[in-house]
């Protein structure tokens, strides 16, 4: 084995062609990443002037909105909250099909209920009992965390130490614990409504998705409201608020005494791709790179099928079996390395250009970032040895290079560029090989937003190890298939 | 008209070839079928979904071309057809010609069909539906003739009609999303099939036709050159 890896690799490695195309890869991966984050320019204006506005950070790391109606007391120590829940409406400003009118009515996440939150300032930890619109009620803490807790209308947040301890009760009495957080040290605690925009996605007139966000706002009534261990007055805050906004999406308060009403907008929640630039932006190049990997992996194969080669290389191996994986083995590692460098290269160089240009980039972790870049390597890696098994199959470099492109390119093409709507896309970016490129998808999408997850946005359908798992599969499969065919045919 | 007819006897005892082009029927209506079965009534522009295949189709056409052209310097018989067909201009003006009509023949099969099989689409948009894929055709043939080899040569001209529009989606800027629209000669061409707002009808074809001529020169001027060892 160690001989025929040296022999392939001597093949490879003498074939000036072949190492161009390689490198051409590397430029057209690092390259055109680099240009399109060098191109994108942000600009604000707004009431501040010419400064974009911050985008909060949760306690997680994660961009997040931030932004609701809090009515609230300081709690300095132990304590609790309860209320019942009485009833939501709302508002939601030009809802389809007409785009014309302001109806009444409430989106499925808006929120309101009982919160603890640690200080008035964006982005610090919360945990929170809510009644949603259309979810049940759910105890959600830290922007991420999110558990169904039935649909009982009665919510309490006790504290004790620094355990906080969410309940949920049918009548007032008897008391279900859902979820318990830590939070120790002096907080806030108060009722909360918070309204996320409604979510329309239609399609753009030329194909692709466009999505649009519109205002809305809820208004919760709560009856037998108590606190204990609070101190202070009952304030109002708009969190998040900002000077100017529209009438609609400014809370506000009316108490009586253990009756409140409470109307906000907003959300309390990941900011997902709201929440800035995506680095695998800078990793666009990948798309074109691969047509260079292709075509490279493709000739590996087909050149020997032409030159004749082949018959020189199969009878120094009469066995036959050693030399498609062989082939696979070599052509794979060059591609990662070659790759590695390429996104090592254009994601942290991409993301300083993309930040001088005034351009907020969405935080993720250190693990999220390696996972990325190595993750392209990887992708480039599996498409190459999905494009030699290809090119031994058909032994012709033109079918090959042509079958694997609309493999791997077409079926993410037509996802997020053509008419084929939503649910058809995420099925192609499902069962083809395109799935692969989910492992470039930095921001996961939580179930607790109703965000834009559609191809054409940046969400692909299936997790990122998971549809690297369907392009592996399927370089696998050919790969199999090429060595039993290289074995029962004559060369 | 002879080189015509020397191109026409490779083309038709070649095996794959002739595929080729019912590949590029079959393709291109097949997929305008699956959109028109997929796509909610009315939300789309009809001539968009009518003719979604033609982003599939192509590829057939790119591979038809490529074929005519690098199939010969794979096997050695570009050195025979240079014999027979001194003028280089001619053999490449023979061979654009042969692609070029094959192409628009499955073209004003594929195209028509796939409007009446789906929601309808305007005369343009089935005009210019046509005139996109002779397009591609004549600039896959170009590069065929520039690189030679046939495998770069799909790469290259596949590279610039799927991995570009690619690319454009990832700008967020519509600014640069605009300026890089021109520069692709997919999005920019099937503007004509309508919806694309800041490129007109018409001038969008102005983009692949621009791509084609360069290609076909480029063709041309490495034509003219030494044929290098083959085989």
């Amino acid at each position: 084995m160690i001989a025929l890896l040296r022999s392939e690799w001597t093949k490879f490695r003498t074939v000036r062609g072949w190492i161009a195309g390689s490198i051409v890869a590397i430029l057209l991966t690092a390259g055109v990443g680099l240009l399109g984050a060098a191109g994108s320019v942000r600009s604000c204006e707004g009431p501040q002037g010419d400064v974009c506005p911050e985008i909060p950070i949760g306690p997680g790391g994660q961009a997040v909105t931030d932004r609701f109606s809090f009515y609230h007391r300081a709690l300095p120590a132990d304590g609790s909250i309860t209320a019942r829940v009485t009833g939501v409406s709302g508002v939601i400003t030009y809802p389809p099909p007409g785009h014309d009118r302001i109806v009444p009515g409430v989106v499925p996440w808006a929120k309101v209920g009982v919160m603890v939150k640690r200080d008035l300032t964006q982005g610090s930890a919360y945990t929170a009992v809510m009644v949603t619109g259309d979810h049940g009620t759910r105890v959600q803490d830290d922007f991420v965390n999110d558990l169904a807790a039935g649909r009982d209308p009665w919510v309490r947040l006790s504290r004790k130490g620094d355990v906080l301890t969410g309940a949920t009760s049918p009548d007032g009495k008897s008391w279900r614990v859902v979820a318990s957080t830590r939070m120790a040290g002096p907080a806030v605690v108060g009722l909360f409504a918070a309204s996320p925009c409604d979510v329309t996605l239609s399609q753009g007139s030329l194909g692709g998705i466009v999505g649009a966000c519109r205002l809305t706002n809820v208004t919760g009534r709560f009856e037998n409201v108590s606190v204990e261990g609070a101190t202070g007055s009952w304030t109002h805050d708009d969190i998040g608020g900002e000077p100017g906004a529209p009438s609609l999406s400014v809370g506000s308060a009316r108490d009586w005494g253990t009756a409140v009403q409470l109307t906000g907008s907003g959300d309390v929640a990941p900011a997902g791709i709201e929440g800035g630039a995506v680095i695998e932006r800078t990793l666009s190049g990948a798309t074109i790179g691969l047509i260079a990997v292709i075509v490279v992996a493709v000739l590996f194969v087909t050149a020997e099928y032409r030159r004749g080669l082949i018959g020189s290389t199969l009878a120094a191996t009469p066995g036959r079996t050693g030399v498609l994986p062989a082939k696979a083995a070599v052509v794979a590692a060059v591609t990662f390395a070659g790759g590695l460098v390429a996104a090592a290269v254009a994601v942290p160089v991409g993301l300083r250009l993309m930040r001088d240009r005034n351009n907020a980039v969405a935080p993720v972790g250190t693990l999220t970032e390696v996972r990325v870049i190595v993750g392209t390597a990887a992708l480039l890696a599996v498409t190459a040895v999905l494009a030699l098994a290809m090119g031994a199959i058909f032994r012709r470099s033109a079918a090959a290079v042509v079958a694997t492109i609309v493999l791997v390119l077409l079926p993410q093409l037509l996802a997020t560029a053509s008419v084929i709507p939503a649910a058809a896309a995420e099925w192609l970016l499902r069962v083809t090989p395109a799935a692969g490129f989910a492992i470039q998808q930095s921001i996961p999408m939580y179930p607790q937003v109703e965000d834009y997850s559609v191809p054409a946005l940046g969400y692909y359908p299936l997790p990122p190890w998971g549809g690297f798992a369907v392009s592996f599969l399927y370089a696998a499969a050919a790969l199999g298939a090429a060595i039993v065919l290289l074995r029962r045919r004559d060369a | 008209m002879t080189a015509i007819r020397a191109e026409w006897t490779k083309f038709r005892t070649l095996p794959g070839l002739p595929w080729l082009v019912a590949a590029l029927v079959v393709v291109t209506v097949g997929v305008g079928a699956a959109a028109t079965a997929l796509t909610p009534c009315c939300d789309v522009l009809p001539s968009r979904v009518s003719l979604a295949g033609v982003a599939a189709g192509q590829a057939a056409a790119v591979a038809l071309a490529v074929a005519v052209v690098s199939g010969e310097y794979g096997t050695g018989m570009v050195l025979t057809s240079l014999l027979a067909v001194p003028g280089r201009g001619r053999l490449l003006a023979a061979k654009a010609l042969l692609t070029g009509g094959l192409t628009l023949a499955a073209a004003l099969v594929a195209i028509p069909v796939s409007a009446l099989a789906g929601p309808g689409a305007t005369p343009t948009a089935v005009a210019g539906s046509i005139v996109y894929l002779v397009l591609v055709s004549q600039f896959a043939l170009g590069v065929a003739a520039l690189v030679r080899d046939a495998a770069v040569a799909m790469g290259v001209t596949l590279g610039i009609l799927y991995g570009l529009p690619l690319v454009v989606r990832l700008f967020r800027d519509p600014l640069w999303q605009e300026r890089l629209t021109w520069l692709t000669p997919m999005e920019a061409g099937l503007a004509v099939q309508g919806g694309l707002a800041p490129i007109g009808t018409w001038a969008g074809l102005a983009v692949p036709a621009v791509y084609a001529a360069a290609a076909l020169a480029a063709g041309w001027w490495r034509m003219g050159r030494s044929v290098g060892p083959v085989v």
